[in-house]
This record gives C-alpha cells, sequence and structure tokens, in this order.
C-alpha cells in the first residue's frame, strides 16, 4: 500500500461502513453466542479489541521480517499468544465475566475478524495506520456486540446492565436498572433464536438508514446485507 | 368500427375467492370458540377479539411498511384468520400484551417479512404460538382447569387486561391442569394409564372438556371439507399418522400408552389436522406430498405427546412439517402427463 | 340402430363446465348473405403465409383458387363468390393485440345474394378411391382444421398415412361452453359429416373410426346414430363423451377414446392414431362430392351481447362486424368481444377483422358471462389448480417458476405440457392470469433457445473455419516439405504456385501462432510442422 488511508475515514469504514458485524458479517459465531446481555458484549468486546489492536501492532511491525509462506502461522501464534494472556486476565480479575463468556475468550483465535485484519490490512502497513484500522474495527465490533446485547437483555429480561458487578465487582451492582416486572421478559430474545433475529433487525435497521439516505428504492429492492 | 376492452384468456371464472374462503374458515371456527368461552371462560372469546383486532392493525403496519396498498389486501381476510388460528391456540387466560406479542411474530415476522401471504414457509399462527411458549413458558402453559368450572368474567377479563387477578381470586383457584398435563404427571408419577383413565379428567371420547371442543373443530372442519375448502388428504393422513403409532403402543404397552382416541380427542388435534395444517400456503401442494406432510404431523404429534417435553405438540410438529415441505414437493411431483405408470 | 357406446376411459382433471349452448341447439344453420368486401388474410395456417395469385383489379371466380400454399402446412386459399381483388395489403387480425397480416381484400360481384345452399343430398355408396388422390384433392380444395389451428387436412392425413394409423378420431366433443357449430353441423349434415369422416379415414389409412360426441348433445347423437345406422358401416362406432371441459383437446380425448395418455412430445399419429373435426369432415366431404373448395364455414355467434345469436355460414373473410350486424346487432351489454370460446378464445380489440378457416365462435360477451375476476391477489398455494390440470401439472409451483423465469424449474414443472385449456386461471381463487404467465414464459424460453440454437450453429461454424483452416495449411506445409531441395525437381506451374501459396500460408501460420496462443485443444496432427 503506498498511500496511507487518513484517520477518520479509517475510523468511519471500521465502524460504519465496513462495520464488522453488520457489513462483512465476520465474527459471528462470538457475536452470537455472548450477546445476552450488555455487559457480556462489553467484556467480550473489550477482550476481542485488546486482542485486535495487539495483535495488528505485532503483525505490521513484524511485517518485514516475516516471510510470505509462514504468514499464517506466525499471525496465529501472535493472536494466540494474546488471547493467552486476555483468558488469564479475564479469569484472575473477572471470574464472573470468565464463567459468563466460557469458551468464547479462547475462541477468539479463530475469530475471522482478527486474521482477516492481520492478513488483509495490518500487514501491508505501517504501525500507526495499523493500529487505527485495529481500534476502528474492534471498536465497531464491540460496538454492535453491547448494542445487541443490551437489545437482548432488555428485551429478554427486561434489565439493563443487570449483571454489572461482572465486570465492575461489587461496586457494579447498583448500575443496574429493571424495567419489566420479575417473570415478564421475552424469554425468545435471550434464546439462540433471538440472536439471530436481533441481529437481523441490526442489519436491517442499518440498510433501511443508508437506504433513506441514498434516497434509493424501498427496502425490498436490497439483496440483503452481504459484504460486497 | 367498435372498439372492445382487451384481457387475458380465459374469461370466465369460478365465483369462489380468497376473501370467502377466509370468511368460510372463520365461520367454521365460531362454533369452537364460543364452545370455548363457556368451558374455559369468557378469555376465549377475548382472546379471540384481541388477536383479530392485532393481526389487522399490525398486517396493516406492515404492509403500509412495504408500500403495498392495505386497505385492498387487508380484505383478502388472511390476516384475521391467522389471529384466529393463533388466539385459538392461545390459553384463555392471558395478558394482552402476550397476544400481542405473539400477532406481531406471527404476522410480521411469519409472514411479512417473507414476502407476504403466499410466500412465507412457515404457518405464521404456529409459529407466533412457538415463540410465546418458549418466550413466556409460566403464562402459556397456564390453563383453566380441566375438571373446575370455568372461571368467571370479571377475574378474566382483569387478568387479560392487566396480568393481574382481582384481590378476590386466587391464580390457583381458576388454573390447573389440561387433560393431557395430567396425564404426562400421572405417568411420570408411575401410574398406569387405565387407573389414570379412570379419573376425573378423561370423559367417554377424550380429556375433560377438551373433547367437547375436538368434537366441535371436527364439525367445522368436516364442513369445510364438504365446501371443498378443506381437501381430504391432509386431514386424514394427519389423524393416520396419530392413530396408527399410538395404536400400535397401546396395543403393545397399554399400561404406558393411552389409546387412540385419547389423543384424537385431547389437546388440539382436530383444530390442527383441520385448520392449521390444511393452511395451504405453509402445506405441500401436491397430491401425495399433502398425504406424506399429513402423515408426518400426526406422527410428530405423537411422538412429541409421549416422549417431548411438552404436553401437546400440534405448533411443533406443524412447524417441522412446514420446513419438510418444499422437500416433499421436489419429490411427488405428479407423473408427467404421457409418463409410463410407474 | 347403432349402440351409443360411453367412452371408457377418462383423463385428469377437467371440469365440468355450464354449457351455455341451450339457445343454439334447436336453431338451424343460418346461411350469412354475402357481404360487400371479404378480407382472405394469407395467414391462416401454421405454415409460412399463402403466395397470393392473382392482382389486384382481377376479377376472380367463385372456387377460383387465388393464393398457393408454399409448404404442406399452409393451404390453398379460395375465392368464397364471385368477386374483383381490390386490394392486397395489411390489415389487422384475429390474434395478440397488434396481430397485422397481408389480405386479399375481395369486393363481391353481387352482395346481399345467398349463394348456393348447402346441398341435401349427401349421397351414397363405399367410398374406394386411392388415399394418395383424396388427399391432392383435399389439398387442391384448401380444406383445413376446423377446430382452431387449421392445419391443413391433407397433410395431416399424409404424415398419418405413414404410420398406418388404426383409429380415426372425429372430434365432435366441443366441450368448450358457448360454442355450438359442430353439434349443428351434426344435427343437420350428419350423413355428409359421416361421408367426410370416412373419406377422411380412407385418406389416413385408418383402419377403424370412432366418432366422438359430448353427452349433452342429445341429437347430434341421434342424429349421428341414424346416418350410421343408414350407411350400415361396422367399421364406425359412435361414443359419447363425459360433459367435462376439455374433453375436445386432443390428447384428452386421445385418452378418452382409447386410454393412452399422448406425452407433450409424441404426436398422435405416433399412437397409430389421427382426429379430425366435425366441420373438416364436412368440408371434405364438400370437396370430395360436391367439388366445392373450402371457402365457407360454420360460425356460432353468441352471448349476451348480440341480439339473435345464431350459428352462421359464412364466407372465409367475413368481417367480425357483418356476422354480429346479421345476429342483430350488439345489445346494450355487449362488453368484451371474443373470438373463440370463453376459455381460450382471444379477446380481440375491434370488430374490423376477419374470420380464418379456423374461426368456430365469436363471443360477444356480457358481463355476466365473464364473471369479473375481481383484483388479482397472492397465490396462497391452495391447490384448486392442480385439481382441475388437465395435463397434470402443478400450475401454482409453474406459476412461480414462470414469474422467476428459470429454465431449470420450468422444465422440472413442464411448462411445455401445458395446453393453455385455461382451467387453472378460470378456478384460480386470487384471480391471478395464470395462462398468459405460462404463455409470457413459453415465448421468453422458446426465445432463448432460438438464441442458444443460433450461437451454437455460429460456434460449430467458426470451429469448422478453423478445423479448415488448419487443415489446409498443413496439407500446404506437408507439400512443401516433399519440395524440399534433394528431391526430385521440376515442378509443374501449378505446383509452383502451390508452393508459393504454401510458403506464405506457412509465414501466416508462424505469424498467427506467434500473435495469438494456439488453441490448446487442436489435434496435433493438424499442427503445421515445425520448419
Amino acid at each position: 500500500m503506498s498511500a496511507t488511508p487518513p484517520t477518520a475515514s479509517l475510523l468511519r469504514e471500521g465502524l460504519w461502513h465496513q462495520n464488522p458485524a453488520l457489513v462483512q458479517l465476520l465474527g459471528l459465531c462470538p457475536l452470537l453466542a455472548v450477546s445476552t446481555s450488555a455487559i457480556n458484549g462489553v467484556g467480550l468486546g473489550l477482550a476481542t479489541l485488546f486482542v485486535l489492536l495487539g495483535s495488528s501492532l505485532a503483525v505490521s511491525a513484524s511485517r518485514q521480517w516475516v516471510a510470505r509462506e509462514i504468514r499464517l502461522p506466525v499471525f496465529v501464534l501472535i493472536i494466540a499468544t494474546l488471547v493467552t494472556m486476555v483468558e488469564l486476565l479475564l479469569r484472575a480479575y473477572t471470574p464472573g465475566l470468565f464463567r459468563a463468556l466460557g469458551i468464547f475468550v479462547p475462541l477468539i483465535v479463530t475469530n475471522c475478524l482478527i486474521l482477516g485484519r492481520a492478513e488483509a490490512f495490518a500487514s501491508r502497513v505501517g504501525w500507526r495506520p495499523a493500529a487505527l484500522d485495529a481500534l476502528a474495527m474492534g471498536l465497531g465490533f464491540m460496538l454492535v456486540l453491547v448494542v445487541l446485547g443490551a437489545l437482548r437483555e432488555l428485551v429478554g429480561a427486561g434489565t439493563l446492565l443487570g449483571d454489572a458487578e461482572r465486570l465492575f465487582g461489587p461496586g457494579g451492582r447498583g448500575l443496574g436498572v429493571h424495567l419489566l416486572p420479575g417473570d415478564a421478559g421475552f424469554l425468545l430474545a435471550l434464546l439462540p433464536p433471538g440472536a439471530f433475529i436481533g441481529l437481523g433487525l441490526l442489519i436491517a435497521l442499518r440498510n433501511h438508514y443508508r437506504l433513506r439516505r441514498a434516497g434509493a428504492a424501498p427496502a425490498e429492492a436490497l439483496p440483503g446485507a452481504a459484504p460486497a | 368500427m367498435r372498439q372492445f376492452e382487451l384481457a387475458p384468456a380465459p374469461h370466465t371464472h369460478v365465483a369462489r375467492d380468497v376473501t370467502r374462503v377466509m370468511r368460510q374458515v372463520l365461520l367454521a371456527l365460531l362454533p369452537s370458540v364460543l364452545l370455548a368461552s363457556l368451558l374455559l371462560g369468557i378469555g376465549a372469546l377475548l382472546n379471540l377479539l384481541l388477536a383479530i383486532g392485532f393481526a389487522v392493525l399490525v398486517e396493516a403496519y406492515c404492509l403500509r411498511l412495504r408500500g403495498r396498498p392495505v386497505w385492498s389486501t387487508l380484505q383478502d381476510g388472511s390476516a384475521v384468520v391467522s389471529g384466529a388460528l393463533l388466539a385459538m391456540a392461545l390459553p384463555p387466560l392471558l395478558p394482552w400484551w402476550i397476544t400481542l406479542c405473539g400477532v406481531i411474530v406471527a404476522i410480521a415476522l411469519g409472514k411479512h417479512l417473507y414476502g407476504g401471504l403466499g410466500m412465507n414457509p412457515f404457518n405464521p399462527a404456529m409459529l407466533g404460538y412457538v415463540v410465546l411458549i418458549v418466550s413466556f413458558p409460566v403464562f402459556m402453559t397456564r390453563w383453566p382447569d380441566a375438571v373446575a368450572p370455568a372461571p368467571g368474567p370479571w377475574p378474566v377479563l382483569h387478568y387479560t387486561l392487566t396480568g393481574t387477578l382481582p384481590a378476590s381470586t386466587q391464580l390457583d383457584a381458576i388454573t390447573g391442569a389440561t387433560p393431557l398435563d395430567h396425564l404426562r404427571n400421572q405417568l411420570r408419577l408411575a401410574w398406569t394409564w387405565s387407573e389414570i383413565r379412570a379419573g376425573v379428567y378423561y370423559g367417554p371420547l377424550g380429556g375433560a372438556k377438551w373433547q367437547w371442543l375436538n368434537l366441535a373443530w371436527l364439525a367445522g372442519g368436516l364442513w369445510l371439507m364438504s365446501r371443498r375448502i378443506v381437501r381430504w388428504q391432509i386431514p386424514v393422513a394427519l389423524l393416520a399418522g396419530l392413530t396408527l403409532p399410538s395404536l400400535v403402543c397401546t396395543l403393545v404397552a397399554p399400561d404406558r400408552f393411552p389409546g387412540p382416541m385419547l389423543h384424537l380427542f385431547s389437546g388440539a388435534t382436530m383444530l390442527g389436522a383441520f385448520f392449521i395444517a390444511t393452511d395451504p400456503v405453509s402445506a405441500s401442494t401436491t397430491p401425495r406430498g399433502r398425504l406424506i406432510y399429513g402423515f408426518g404431523i400426526g406422527v410428530l404429534l405423537w411422538l412429541i405427546r409421549s416422549f417431548g417435553s411438552y404436553p401437546d405438540a400440534v405448533a411443533f410438529s406443524v412447524l417441522l412439517m412446514n420446513l419438510a415441505v418444499p422437500l416433499i414437493d421436489r419429490h411427488t411431483l405428479p407423473r408427467r402427463y404421457g409418463a409410463p405408470r410407474a | 340402430m347403432v349402440e351409443i357406446e360411453p367412452t371408457p376411459h377418462r383423463f385428469p382433471g377437467g371440469l365440468t363446465l355450464p354449457g351455455h349452448k341451450a339457445a343454439l341447439q334447436t336453431a338451424p344453420i343460418e346461411v350469412l348473405p354475402l357481404p360487400d368486401e371479404l378480407v382472405l388474410p394469407l395467414r391462416q395456417h401454421p405454415g409460412a403465409p399463402a403466395l397470393p395469385l392473382v392482382a389486384v383489379g382481377q376479377r376472380v371466380e367463385a372456387g377460383e383458387r387465388i393464393a398457393a400454399a408454399p409448404d404442406p402446412l399452409t393451404a390453398d386459399l379460395h375465392a368464397p363468390a364471385e368477386a374483383t381483388v381490390v386490394a392486397l395489403e395489411r390489415r389487422a387480425l384475429i390474434g395478440a393485440p397488434d396481430a397485422q397480416g397481408q389480405c386479399l381484400v375481395l369486393a363481391c360481384a353481387a352482395p346481399g345474394s345467398r349463394g348456393e345452399p348447402p346441398a341435401a343430398d349427401p349421397g351414397a355408396g363405399a367410398i374406394d378411391t386411392p388415399a394418395a388422390q383424396i388427399r391432392r384433392r383435399l389439398a387442391a380444395a384448401g380444406v383445413a382444421g376446423q377446430g382452431g389451428a387449421a392445419f391443413p387436412a391433407a397433410t395431416k392425413a399424409g404424415v398419418a398415412s405413414a404410420s398406418q394409423p388404426r383409429l380415426l378420431i372425429l372430434n365432435g366433443a366441443e366441450c368448450e361452453p358457448y360454442v355450438a357449430c359442430d353439434e349443428a353441423l351434426l344435427r343437420t349434415g350428419a350423413a355428409a359429416v359421416l361421408r367426410g369422416a370416412e373419406w377422411l379415414r380412407r385418406a389416413a389409412g385408418a383402419t377403424a373410426g370412432v366418432i366422438a360426441i359430448e353427452a349433452d348433445k342429445a341429437a347430434a347423437l341421434a342424429a349421428m346414430a341414424a346416418a350410421l345406422a343408414a350407411t350400415g358401416w361396422t367399421h364406425w362406432r359412435l361414443q359419447r363423451l363425459p360433459v367435462r371441459y376439455p374433453a375436445g383437446a386432443e390428447r384428452q380425448l386421445i385418452q378418452l377414446v382409447t386410454g393412452e395418455e399422448l406425452g407433450a412430445g409424441r404426436l398422435p399419429a405416433e399412437a397409430g392414431i389421427v382426429c379430425h373435426n366435425v366441420g373438416t369432415a364436412y368440408a371434405a366431404w364438400q370437396a370430395l362430392e360436391q367439388d366445392r373448395a373450402m371457402t365457407h364455414r360454420v360460425v356460432t355467434v353468441t352471448g349476451g351481447g348480440v341480439a339473435r345469436p345464431a350459428n352462421v355460414l359464412a364466407p372465409i373473410g367475413t368481417p367480425l362486424a357483418t356476422l354480429i350486424e346479421f345476429c342483430g346487432g350488439y345489445t346494450a351489454l355487449a362488453h368484451r368481444l371474443i373470438v373463440g370460446g370463453p376459455l381460450t378464445g382471444v379477446a380481440v380489440a375491434d370488430d374490423a377483422r376477419p374470420i380464418t378457416k379456423g374461426t368456430h365462435c365469436v363471443l360477444v360477451a356480457a358481463p355476466a358471462d365473464l364473471s369479473n375476476p375481481g383484483p388479482e391477489r397472492a397465490c396462497i398455494r391452495c391447490g384448486d389448480c392442480v385439481a382441475v390440470c388437465p395435463a397434470r401439472l402443478l400450475p401454482q409451483q409453474l406459476l412461480q417458476a414462470a414469474r422467476r423465469d428459470e429454465d431449470d424449474e420450468l422444465a422440472r414443472q413442464r411448462l411445455f405440457d401445458c395446453i393453455e385449456c385455461g382451467l387453472c386461471a378460470h378456478v384460480c381463487p386470487s384471480h391471478i392470469p395464470l395462462v398468459a404467465h405460462y404463455r409470457r414464459a413459453k415465448a421468453l424460453v422458446r426465445g432463448r433457445q432460438r438464441d442458444a440454437a443460433a450461437a451454437a450453429q455460429a460456434k460449430a461454424r467458426y470451429e469448422a473455419r478453423e478445423r479448415r483452416l488448419a487443415a489446409e495449411a498443413a496439407e500446404l506445409a506437408a507439400a512443401r516439405e516433399a519440395r524440399r531441395p534433394g528431391r526430385p525437381a521440376a515442378p509443374s506451374e501449378v505446383g509452383q504456385a502451390q508452393d508459393r501459396r504454401a510458403a506464405i500460408q506457412a509465414a501466416l501460420d508462424r505469424a498467427r501462432a506467434r500473435a495469438q496462443q494456439k488453441p490448446a485443444d487442436a489435434p496435433p496432427d493438424e499442427e503445421p510442422p515445425a520448419s
């Protein structure tokens, strides 16, 4: 890559135009599985952001020395190291959250978003744009995780940040808000189908907004939210 | 020289149209609604009115969102029928907002997301019902007791509108087990079917109260069949698919498995056989395919009732077979005209 | 008396429709006075347009041949009356809304005259003319099918005779509502129709014959039974068809009579069967025993939009307006002008268009005849169409395939098995014009098939040319190789010329090989040897 894209455009790409969850549809497996509450979303989002940022920096910095033929194992090694660190940190400081996220923390290694950014972007540019891109993509991913998590928590359990102590310790207990009476939650939202329906609605909403801005044909003419 | 309008052939048409078909389905449903209100409380009628009203509103809103003609499409009556069928499946003691949730799922997610009437792969009413029973298991399993007298209109109305009962009434006093619930629990407690059968929860045909409801649905269904609105294949195959395994098992192990009569006249069997499985949009369209489709629902119904974790299973069975319809249709194309008989 | 047997078989689907024929079931055939002008389309048949044999301004006699068939799928055209050719021009025709075609326009010499009435005596005696001679005379008289498609009778008989058919079926089903012209012919001229059918049977070489008439035509059945008894022919049988549309469609009729299902790819002749329409038989009788060309036909003019419905014997080329005027003109209810029956007929935009040899019915429909379908709604897959489809299709699935316009799915749903009987759209509770969708899909698929065939042909030509060029180059290079120094000298002049050409060719080849990469799949022995 010769020209480095400007900062603002990198941020816009990651958060909106090329949002990893809503447009590229990458990393959906952990996204759908753990987004049962906003706090879970924040937790996994932060972990992914950390790994993405670290791996992008490392990949970009080491791109001169890594032979093309073995780049993928090297990327995986870097990512796996970072994931192990995150896993140990989570286990040490937020055991509740770690239990809630379960297998999806170690599985960050396999999140195609991270490997994808390393291969497609970080390994071709300097560390500054690589870090910016990782930040933007990680934030975009986290944003969807949090929104979807909050949505599902709200609809499914009637609370918001109801399990904040998982992330913030006992001090976070007061943060939760109960909006619906006890057993009135729309349980489906917390079950796997709820994740799919919720994500589908978010994608539809994004398309709707984009089309409204573009002044294009009604939503039914859309081919869907498939990545370009 | 005189000018005339143009139109494609054929130039004649039968009088039947979709609107009239839907109206007759509603008509056939009416006696059972009235009977249900009598046996299980005014909630049945209340649910029906609420669900139909919500269904029309949601349908109108979705049509507007999709830029379709609202008024003329509403007149096809499909939303009213979907609402009515959902209402028939709901317990007659349900806060209004749960009904609304079910209707939104049925009409908006179940029908319009797929492209509107005729394009939905799943039966919208059953989709709504399944989402409700998965999401609100407590509310959705709270039925008026099958042997106690029906709850009075005031507590039901209060409960429907507010989600709570008036202070003078206890929830336990007006709710209880349905015959299929009762059967399940007693079988788990290692009672034999003949012992359970002797209890108050069963009448000459099937479950108390429910046998009469099933008779009403059967009558309505037969009337629809006589008007050729419902074809015989699906109901007959469904009832056969339910009868056959239950008959075999009750002959082999009469203590553990109730006979076909109980299955036929309990739960929502007849409603499912004549009104729900026969929804043409989500059913198989080939004559042979309809037999397979109906039979599959019957067998699944028996399997889930006997071994699954829900007491009744019309909705699950119908949705599962809906899923199989494209496959069934593809493999049951009629023999091509002129092709040798296989 | 001859026994009227019920047909022993059934066809799938079908529907009993209200007949709307009562008024015409007792009325006689009325003879139309000659109109001022007759408009004879040159294209009335499946084949190419007929070639006019007369010039504008020329006077023609009644029965004179005025246009010749260029191929066996077209029949000769004859003048219905003494007249003057006043024009050869394009006129609007029956068919698609914008259908047009070259027409011979005749000004009749004696408008208003009734012409000769049909002869009363049908004739008698055995028919033993050789088949080929009968076919020649049928062709000379321009006899063509009167059931709709106007396929030349001589060609049909000729094709059938090649396969030595076992059965000729005389199609008197007339299953479509309102249409009653065949029935009128049967009632009033059963003996002539029977003799015509016998001529056609001999022309095709069929060993036996069946006359098939729908059960609701009691008078026609009785008349034919009497005619058959009078002849004493034992190789003819008379069968009563169920009143079930479309019993008169060729394949369904064959199934009713013989039980055999004739798939879409097979011709009746392949099953040893040939079918002719009642009107065609009558025309054959006229051609062979009265020596009259097929210049007239019986047309049913009916419907709530015409004052006095009637079966009219009219010259081919009569404008629709003249026919309707003869029948008392339009009523206030006239709403749609349909040529053909209500299920398969085409609506036409105006009444100036002329009838052809295949026009059996003019339906001036009042709103009550049409049962206004109401707005089109979504298909709810109710399956009513499946129950009535006589071709055993799944019309609602076919509709989806047609809307998506996918060749594979259309083939799987057997688009071309559809006989366009119209029943699916007739019963559709959502009022979807299914047949119109199928016609459109058929046209699109045919267009694509034509394009694909043309492309394949172009590709084959191109490849053949490449092969030929490569072969020539190889040959010349080999010749040059043979004349290398050290070989016997003294090549002829021709040889020298060839040598020069070979050198040029080889150079060209080398250049071409360098310029564009040779196709890898060219056979090695056709490669020019390296020099």
